[in-house]
């Protein structure tokens, strides 16, 4: 009898699950004492609803066959289905990296003649025509321009 | 029970197939035990009512991620489970706001009581609202359908031993309800 009551004291004590399934199955479960303070399953039939009750009950098949269409089937394209957010996730990576990389990477052309980089008719200086002199240096692919106002009246 | 199992796997692989007619087996099997589970937590025919038909339709649905070597039984009380708790939680935040409602607003009359559970049985079901919803599934799973503890912390989806003490607990708290005790588990 005092074990049983240290038991339930314990129990009560220490709230710990794993603690009071210890109790439970230590002592509780196989002192018959204790056992006769607990309902047993035909006590605890008596409170519960039995199924017999509702087996009778409203039927949900009208509705759930509504609800679910008529001939659809649950089976999902599995591997599509259930990887699909992972899929979307991929695809939309992909396209940001594949962008970025673009954005960045050098564009490539086919170097210019050098006298199609720089043509000059003519240079202005304050709003009026100057004087340009090319220079041809050593190196073929180099030119200087200098240019110089005219003479005041020239 | 192995036998039982693999006739429900069956019944699940013709669903898969699109054999509706195999879903209604399904759900004749099925509906008293769930209305039962639902009812027994919820002590509320009407929000049961509404719990098995959401569970009947969402189970369609999940059928492929059920595993065929598993216990449809089972699967399928944790799903109601869920939405039994779902639904707990539902009507705790409609009375919350209802009581608000009343004590701001005079004019609306309103009962947020459930509807009487003693009107679904003669016996006095108020035995029941001593018990957590916890509780009460362990109380019924044991008491209805056998369950052990790990069978039970399956669809708890606890430990064990957790399982075990909120069993011990409803059954303790019965017993003291049923014997006019006062007892404090």
């Amino acid at each position: 009898m005092w074990k049983c009551k240290v038991a339930n004291f314990l129990f009560k004590a220490v709230s710990i699950k794993i603690f009071q399934d210890y109790v439970v199955m230590s002592h509780i479960q196989t002192c018959s004492n204790c056992q006769s303070r607990l309902a047993n399953r035909e006590e605890a039939q008596s409170l519960l609803i039995p199924q017999a009750e509702l087996q009778n009950g409203k039927d949900f098949w009208p509705n759930v066959r509504h609800a679910i269409g008529e001939k659809q089937s649950p089976l999902k394209p599995a591997l599509v289905y259930r990887w699909r957010w992972a899929f979307i996730a991929t695809l939309t990576i992909g396209s940001i990296l594949v962008g970025i990389w673009f954005s960045f990477t050098p564009t490539l052309q086919k170097s210019p003649e050098p006298t199609q980089k720089f043509h000059v008719n003519y240079i202005e200086i304050e709003n009026k025509p100057v004087q340009v002199f090319y220079f041809k240096t050593q190196e073929e692919n180099m030119f200087f321009v200098w240019a110089e106002k005219s003479e005041e009246g020239g | 029970m192995k036998t039982e199992n693999m006739r429900d796997s069956e019944l699940v692989k013709n669903c898969l197939q699109g054999d509706m007619e195999a879903y209604r087996q399904i759900m004749d099997k099925y509906t008293g035990k769930a209305m039962a589970l639902a009812i027994n937590i919820l002590r509320n025919r009407e929000d049961a009512e509404d719990v098995c038909q959401e569970a009947f339709i969402s189970a369609y649905h999940n059928l492929d991620k059920f595993d065929l070597q598993g216990n449809f039984k089972n699967w399928f009380y944790t799903m109601i489970y869920n939405r039994c708790i779902d639904k707990i939680r539902k009507n705790k935040r409609f009375f919350q706001f209802f009581a608000r409602v009343k004590s701001s607003q005079p004019l609306i009359q309103v009962n947020p009581e459930p509807t009487n559970p003693t009107s679904v049985c003669s016996l006095d079901k108020r035995y029941l609202q001593t018990l957590s919803p916890k509780e009460r599934l362990a109380l019924f799973l044991w008491a209805q359908d056998s369950f052990a503890g790990e069978e039970i912390a399956a669809i708890l989806k606890c430990s064990p031993a957790t399982a075990r003490v909120h069993l011990y607990k409803a059954r303790k708290k019965i017993k003291a309800v049923i014997g006019g005790e006062n007892v404090e588990v």
